[in-house]
């Protein structure tokens, strides 16, 4: 189809602004690749913007062995996968009930679950909860309480309402019974938002960080960010000139290692990112209902 | 259930029956009580145990917070389990289980803790604006019956009056542990050397002289590239304060001078110090966007070699801004040389940057079950053999004493790893007195056999010290800024309020060239200082010196005790 002069204009503009867009946003996470591998002098000097200056990987070295960063790591790992795995399970069997009109008390708990949406009960509350449970120090506390958010759940009930009524019928008239209707009718054809919501997930609890740092009080059990954010807070020091403990000077963390450390907690994300993307493409109803 | 398909009738009642049994168990079922168990138990000697020899008495259990910078080497264990918890729960009077605070997120973590009543006995925090909250909130416990009572903190006290002084509360109760940092080399004036000499310049020593060396700086091309890329001076971050201190009006809490033993809001002085900046800012002397800078543009100037005159911090430290910034600059510029100067004299006088000798680091409680044994802990961290310990390692293990007197490492990587991190262990140490502090010089610290370190060093004893750590040359205040009262709520909600406003006056007047003069800016600010309720500030202040002008660790006190 040929497209006229003014739509080839407009799409020429569109790329530049976006080209120009996505480059703005990816420089400060190359600037910060550049800068954990670059030596101290120049990243003191500025010199250091895309490019690392004075290639050396001794911040790396350092983390790994003079911190406790892989085992922070394994513990953001566990977080994830263990608790993506439970939210996914939990909000799928909680959207397909919602979203089968034969199911009785379906308005009601629906009503219930929107009204969660509405407000929190604030951190102090919060946290007197999850002690009298007896959640303080397990992981328990992190996964239990953001167990099934209630706006995704909705965005998957949403999807599932939107799957063509023929499809169940012509199942049912085979004679197929609730659970293998959820599992081999309606899961395979929701990958998109399958997909989607994990992505959601991971990234919700990659990030755990004020739930971390208070309910967990083993510095064992630590995850990334926490310990990431106490290597990079210590920026602050150039600004509090006279209030700070004598300690504090002789454990400023070098730049180069909190860049290091911010990479690490930014990459596994990164990777995962473009594998999850392909699904979010992937059209649902490809060649399912005929007509 | 009329309107309901009759299969599903019975599973109904089945979920229905379900449900009513796990309420009915749940109910009956005894509540686990899963708290984090941190209060401590009473002391077990108490209970009569008469098979244990009389001598020995069971250690109680405390526990204590730490701060948590995520510094500790993975093979060390964690902040809460390492092998240095270890040594002091095997060589002090009790079982201390510590509970780790992250460095920069003290107050949320602190403010969930006591409010579910799980927050540790000992409290160490050096914010006094955070122990202050929890004060005002009545969860500290006083600490007078405890020290009274006890052995190594009560010595340290009475040898270290100033602790005593300012530990009080208004109440006349102490409150607050403290510990002796000394004197501090912490900022500095730092002008480029090599460039004075090229330009056949003296150092300045008054503001005239300041002004002239920063034009000259800018104006002349000191670094002879051919061209005009180099600034004078920089108001940004320490540039702007130092040139406060010189008038007498940085570090003053509100703006409040002792005038003849009287508190009296000042403005000539404040006056003086914007006049001069300026100044300097109409000269070209200062990068023009110095008001977005904090800090980091004008050290990358420094040390790219654009800024002649530098306010450098955290002079003493070698892993710190000081002895790195002087490494980066020399490696740039190999024929860089600098010179510490003391702060330009004024008509009000020669004055240096604040420093604070005593730090208050640790508070006790309320709900403290068992202070006797929090108090037998205290005296544990105050014993010098023990401070030496947490500072230098295990005796033969990481060092041997030397001959003057001192500790010698034996294998400094190995310290390093090992010893390197405890430092919030020892937040009690007295590293301002005693061996701690002969052994903390610059000439201990720093490697005499390294030319860029001898030099560093030489530098700092030589220049920085009779500088900025003289008695001729006191620091702004009637006290040390940490040392000011704080002000009622009402009020300090008005001086925060003040404060910005007032800057942000001030900071209009630098840029704003000939359309808003020095005269207007201070008119504008006497306007805004009485709509905000300065008064109401001024009137606190001068009722709080009447009341308490005795009580007060006085800056000429400070010099006297620490500044020998």
């Amino acid at each position: 189809m040929k497209t006229s002069k003014g739509e080839r204009v407009f799409f020429a503009v569109n790329y530049v602004f976006l080209a120009l867009f996505g480059i703005s946003a990816l420089v400060p996470l190359i600037n910060i690749l550049a800068v954990s591998l670059s030596d101290s002098s120049a990243i003191i000097s500025g010199k250091v913007s895309i490019w690392p200056i004075g290639w050396n990987i001794e911040a790396y070295r350092q983390l790994i062995e003079g911190t406790r960063i892989i085992h922070a790591l394994k513990n953001s790992i566990i977080i994830t996968v263990v608790g993506v795995a439970l939210s996914m399970l939990f909000t799928i069997l909680a959207a397909y009930p919602l979203s089968r009109n034969t199911f009785y008390g379906r308005r009601f708990f629906t009503l219930a679950i929107v009204f969660t949406m509405l407000f929190g009960g604030g951190l102090i509350p919060s946290f007197l909860v999850i002690k009298e449970l007896g959640l303080i120090n397990s992981y328990a506390a992190i996964w239990l309480p953001s167990l099934v958010s209630a706006f995704n759940m909705m965005i998957m009930r949403t999807f599932f309402l939107n799957i063509p009524s023929e499809l169940e019928d012509a199942a049912r008239m085979d004679g197929c019974g609730e659970y293998r209707m959820l599992l081999q009718i309606f899961l395979p054809l929701s990958l998109p938002v399958l997909a989607t919501l994990t992505l959601f997930y991971s990234v919700g609890y990659w990030n755990q960080f004020l739930s971390v740092l208070l309910y967990i009080n083993d510095a064992k059990k630590y995850n990334l960010t926490v310990l990431v954010q106490n290597m990079v807070a210590s920026q602050q020091l150039l600004q509090q000139i006279n209030t700070f403990q004598a300690e504090d000077s002789v454990s400023m963390t070098p730049e180069a290692i909190k860049a290091g450390a911010v990479v690490i907690l930014l990459l596994p994300l990164m990777i995962v990112y473009p594998f999850l993307q392909k699904y979010f493409v992937k059209g649902a109803l490809v060649g399912a209902v005929k007509g | 259930m009329n309107g309901i398909k009759a299969g599903y009738r019975t599973k109904i009642r089945i979920v229905l029956a379900l449900v009513l049994v796990l309420l009915i168990m749940n109910g009956c079922s005894n509540r686990k009580d899963n708290t984090v168990s941190d209060t401590a138990s009473p002391d077990a000697s108490t209970s009569g145990e008469s098979t244990k020899p009389a001598t020995t008495k069971p250690k109680s259990k405390i526990s204590v917070s730490v701060y948590d910078r995520g510094n500790v080497p993975a093979a060390e264990g964690t902040i809460d389990d390492n092998r240095w918890s270890k040594w002091i729960n095997a060589n002090g009077p009790a079982n201390v289980e510590f509970v780790p605070i992250p460095r920069w997120e003290s107050l949320p973590k602190l403010n969930t803790l006591f409010a579910s009543g799980s927050a540790p006995d000992l409290i160490f925090e050096i914010d006094a604006k955070i122990k202050n909250q929890f004060l005002a909130q009545k969860q500290f416990m006083p600490i007078d019956d405890m020290v009274s009572k006890s052995v190594e903190y009560k010595k340290f006290l009475e040898q270290n009056p100033g602790v005593k002084k300012l530990a009080m509360n208004e109440d006349g109760n102490m409150y607050y542990f403290g510990r002796v940092v000394g004197p501090r080399l912490n900022v500095g004036l730092v002008i480029r050397e090599d460039w004075l000499e090229k330009l056949g310049l003296e150092s300045p020593t008054t503001p005239e002289e300041l002004l002239a060396v920063a034009k000259a700086f800018t104006e002349r091309d000191p670094d002879g590239n051919g061209k005009k890329d180099t600034f004078g001076y920089h108001l940004s971050f320490i540039g702007g304060g130092v040139i406060d201190r010189m008038y007498n009006s940085g570090e003053i809490p509100d703006g409040m001078l002792l005038n003849n033993g009287e508190i009296v809001r000042q403005w000539d002085n404040s006056k003086a110090a914007l006049q001069l900046k300026k100044e300097l800012f109409d000269a070209g002397t200062v990068d023009k966007d110095f008001l977005t800078d904090k800090g980091e543009k004008a050290l990358q100037d420094f040390v790219n070699g654009k800024l002649g005159i530098y306010g450098i911090n955290n002079i003493s430290s070698i892993n710190g801004a000081g002895y790195k910034n002087f490494e980066t600059l020399r490696k740039n510029n190999p024929n860089a040389k600098i010179k510490f100067i003391p702060f330009p004299t004024t008509e009000y006088g020669s004055y240096s940057w604040g420093w604070e000798p005593i730090q208050l680091v640790a508070a006790v409680n309320a709900k403290a079950k068992n202070p006797q044994a929090v108090m037998d802990y205290m005296d544990f961290l105050t014993k010098d053999s023990t401070q030496l310990s947490l500072t230098y390692g295990i005796e033969n293990e990481h060092w041997k004493m030397g001959e003057d007197g001192c500790p010698k490492q034996i294998d400094p990587a190995k310290s390093k790893v090992e010893v390197d991190y405890n430092g919030d262990f020892r937040m009690q140490a007295n590293i301002g007195i005693g061996l701690l502090d002969k052994c903390a010089q610059p000439e201990k610290v720093y490697d005499a056999k390294d030319p860029l370190q001898k030099e560093y060093m030489d530098l700092q004893l030589q220049q920085a010290k009779p500088a900025y750590l003289n008695p001729e040359r006191p620091f702004n205040g009637f006290t040390a800024s940490g040392y000011n009262p704080a002000l009622p709520q009402d009020l300090s909600a008005y001086s925060a309020q003040l404060t910005q406003s007032i800057s942000d006056i001030f900071n209009k007047a630098i840029v704003s060239g000939a359309s808003y003069s020095v005269d207007q800016a201070i008119n504008d600010a006497k306007t805004a200082w009485s709509k905000g309720n300065g008064d109401k500030i001024e009137a606190w202040y001068k009722d709080w010196y009447a009341k308490n002008k005795d009580k007060i660790y006085t800056t000429a006190e400070i010099y006297k005790e620490y500044v020998k």
